[in-house]
């Protein structure tokens, strides 16, 4: 009986000294982005393990989720005080996660890191993670919308030669205007749903010297001349592309690209393996995004950040993952678009794309979006604004200035509670 | 006269014929391009037949990297488990309700009625909370207790309906050759139910199988995730992988067919059988 006791004392010591110990360990929920290629999943179980080597007490525990359904999860996980310690956001939630006070600001962080600093990534990813002069978060991967993409046969059968793909925004028109056909066309223009159409008309209206907030984001200026010559040029190419914009999503203008119905088309650098796959006998290249005669080629950055939530219990750790996954070593080997730290990006180019120059000079000049918490909203308002401009409701100049006084209240309204 | 008759067949048939084209092409197209390579899936113009028919698409939904296999069977488990459930809380709530007389019976009858008008996304925010406070979060049981919510109600009231349609009388004999009333309802209603409840359970398992909000809401493992849910896998950002998410569309609704394909005597039979008194 006796003998009993202790072996149940001895048992009973050994289970809590392990409890003890296993409660040392720091656990990190870090919330990603689903990814497809099993290369990538790969590629990120041993960094993950590389990570675990290196901070043994620190355990991380991954949750992915396909696009579509990421957004909703983060904000009711976070609306119900549950959110992960550590996940990635789209450039243009972090405002909103920032005002709803979701995540924590990460100067102090950045001032004492040796590998988080701003030079290190792309300038307008970084700036996206601005919000009222403090950063929250740390971009993790970047794309740019867009170059110009183009069908080499094209430019041959309209007599142009496909090595000197157009720079400006005349020579885009005039070069697609000698491409279409009844069956052709030179370009596809697209509207849809999403929030992909801003990036484009916001290149334009960048590229032409334009915004579409002022400098402290309190104002709209889509009413100016920059942004209403941009939006002439758009509503031009419409003679240069097939009926049936408006209700057009990217994926169906870039299907039409592929299919070898149209010439050229503005995308990022990410559609390169698509093309590949779905059109793999065409001879095509890709270029800058056109430029007015004296402006510069500018695109819109898409892209991810790493940032820390409020209510995770150790935000030194989340930190160390943060650092460790956005390292130039690491953000290469992990990411599926373009890596936000610049050196990583160079040799992710040079080994997964091809027109590897093209796209890092896109990506240094590109910029972000409206840096404002209801970007959404703002976004809706740019979209209807440009669908009443192809569908000829309205012109150029009134549908830019009911967007502006729209937009204008919008922005008075969120900053008189906030 | 004979005339007539063929004109009124060639009409019939010609409006099946139509009805059959709008309902099954959409399935064509998608059987079509979970067939086809990239490069035949976008053509212009389109083509239904596969000029290069494969499995690739196939191979790769059920491949290295791709958990949709887990997927499947966390579908199958959490829906058989919700249905199994709710079959043995409504039968016998449902034969109360067809039977026994007791105070506020009307009453609670037409809450259940009433709980079916709220829409899933008004009660999913108190049942998270819920959920949460119970550490449930993120298990199966979480996802069945959910799905309880909405099917027990409507299995409740469909079973009514064929409990009704059984001659009191049946049972009155039984307890008077000496069966308890437990002992009628089980050895004489239940059996007569049965198409009833054949056709309760399919249904049952169709909306828990397609069921999206609460999976989407209540589990964040990947491990843990239904199809409705999984199948948002071959949707990227600005992509959509179509080859695999065709060919696990066309996998998802095969389960479906087949318990159709067994149940549609029972379906079709049961289902207007319980109409009648519903």
């Amino acid at each position: 009986m006796r003998t009993l006791w202790i072996w149940f004392l001895v048992v009973g010591m050994v289970l809590s000294l392990s409890v003890v110990g296993w409660a040392q360990k720091v656990t990190l929920n870090v919330w990603l982005m689903k990814q497809a290629e099993v290369e990538l999943i790969k590629a990120q179980e041993e960094a993950l393990k590389q990570f675990q080597e290196l901070y043994p007490d620190i355990e991380v525990r991954f949750a992915v989720f396909p696009y579509s359904e990421y957004r909703d999860k983060l904000l009711v996980a976070a609306a119900a005080g549950n959110p992960p310690e550590v996940s990635v956001v789209d450039q243009i939630w972090n405002p909103e996660f920032a005002a709803a006070d979701f995540i924590i600001p990460l100067d102090e962080y950045v001032a004492q890191s040796q590998s988080v600093k701003k030079e290190n990534y792309f300038s307008g990813a970084w700036d996206s993670a601005q919000f009222q002069g403090k950063l929250y978060g740390v971009p993790f991967d970047v794309g740019v919308w867009a170059l110009n993409y183009y069908n080499k046969d094209f430019f041959r059968r309209a007599g142009l030669d496909p090595e000197k793909p157009p720079v400006t925004w005349d020579e885009f028109y005039e070069m697609g205007a000698k491409m279409t056909t009844a069956e052709q066309w030179g370009t596809a223009l697209w509207v849809g749903k999403g929030d992909a159409i801003q990036c484009i008309t916001d290149a334009l209206i960048f590229s032409n010297g334009g915004s579409v907030l002022n400098e402290d984001f309190t104002r709209c200026v889509l009413d100016q001349p920059p942004a209403i010559e941009a939006m002439t040029f758009f509503k031009r190419l419409q003679s240069i592309n097939p009926a049936g914009e408006v209700a057009r999503t990217e994926e169906d203008s870039f299907q039409l690209f592929t299919a070898g119905k149209i010439g050229m088309f503005w995308y990022g650098e990410w559609g390169q393996d698509t093309i590949n796959a779905r059109a793999p006998e065409m001879d095509w290249a890709c270029t800058n995004f056109p430029n007015p005669a004296d402006g510069k080629s500018i695109g819109t950055f898409g892209g991810w950040n790493m940032v820390i939530y409020r209510s995770a219990p150790n935000k030194d750790a989340a930190w160390k993952f943060i650092e460790f996954w956005t390292s130039r070593e690491v953000n290469e080997r992990v990411s599926s678009l373009t890596p936000a730290n610049i050196e990583a990006a160079k040799s992710f180019l040079q080994n997964k794309r091809k027109f590897s120059d093209v796209i890092f000079k896109q990506l240094t000049t590109a910029l972000y979006r409206p840096i404002f918490p209801k970007y959404p909203d703002l976004a809706e308002i740019q979209r209807n604004a440009t669908t009443a401009i192809l569908l000829g409701e309205k012109t150029v100049e009134e549908a830019l200035r009911d967007a502006t006084a729209e937009i204008n209240q919008l922005l008075e309204e969120y900053y008189a509670t906030h | 006269m004979k005339r007539k008759i063929v004109g009124y067949y060639f009409i019939t048939y010609l409006l099946l014929a139509i009805l059959l084209i709008f309902v099954l092409f959409p399935f064509a197209v998608m059987l079509s391009m979970s067939l086809k390579a990239p490069d035949e899936q976008f053509t212009s113009p389109p083509y239904l037949i596969p000029h290069r028919p494969n499995l690739e698409n196939y191979f790769h939904v059920f491949g290295q990297g791709s958990m949709f296999a887990r997927y499947f069977m966390n579908s199958l488990l959490v829906a058989s488990g919700a249905t199994f459930i709710v079959l043995g809380v409504a039968i016998f709530s449902s034969y109360g309700y067809a039977r026994l007389l007791f105070p506020g019976r009307g009453f609670f009858l037409a809450l259940i009625l009433l709980s079916q008008l709220f829409p899933l996304a008004a009660i999913i925010v108190p049942l998270y909370r819920i959920m949460g406070a119970t550490k449930l979060i993120d298990s199966y049981i979480s996802l069945i207790i959910g799905y309880l919510t909405f099917s027990v109600p409507v299995g409740v009231w469909f079973l009514r309906g064929f409990f009704l349609s059984i001659p009191q009388e049946l049972e009155e004999a039984a307890m008077i050759d000496g069966c308890s009333r437990f002992q009628a309802f089980i050895r004489i209603v239940v059996p007569l139910v049965r198409p009833g409840i054949g056709a309760t359970a399919a249904y049952l398992f169709f909306i828990t199988w397609q069921e999206f909000m609460f999976a989407l809401t209540f589990i964040t493992s990947e491990s843990k995730r239904t199809l409705p849910v999984g199948i948002f896998d071959f949707v990227g950002q600005y992509e959509t992988n179509w080859g695999n998410l065709m060919a696990a569309s066309v996998l998802i609704c095969i389960p479906v067919f087949v318990l159709f394909l067994f149940l549609q005597q029972q379906l079709v039979g049961g289902l207007t059988q319980g109409a009648v008194k519903g």
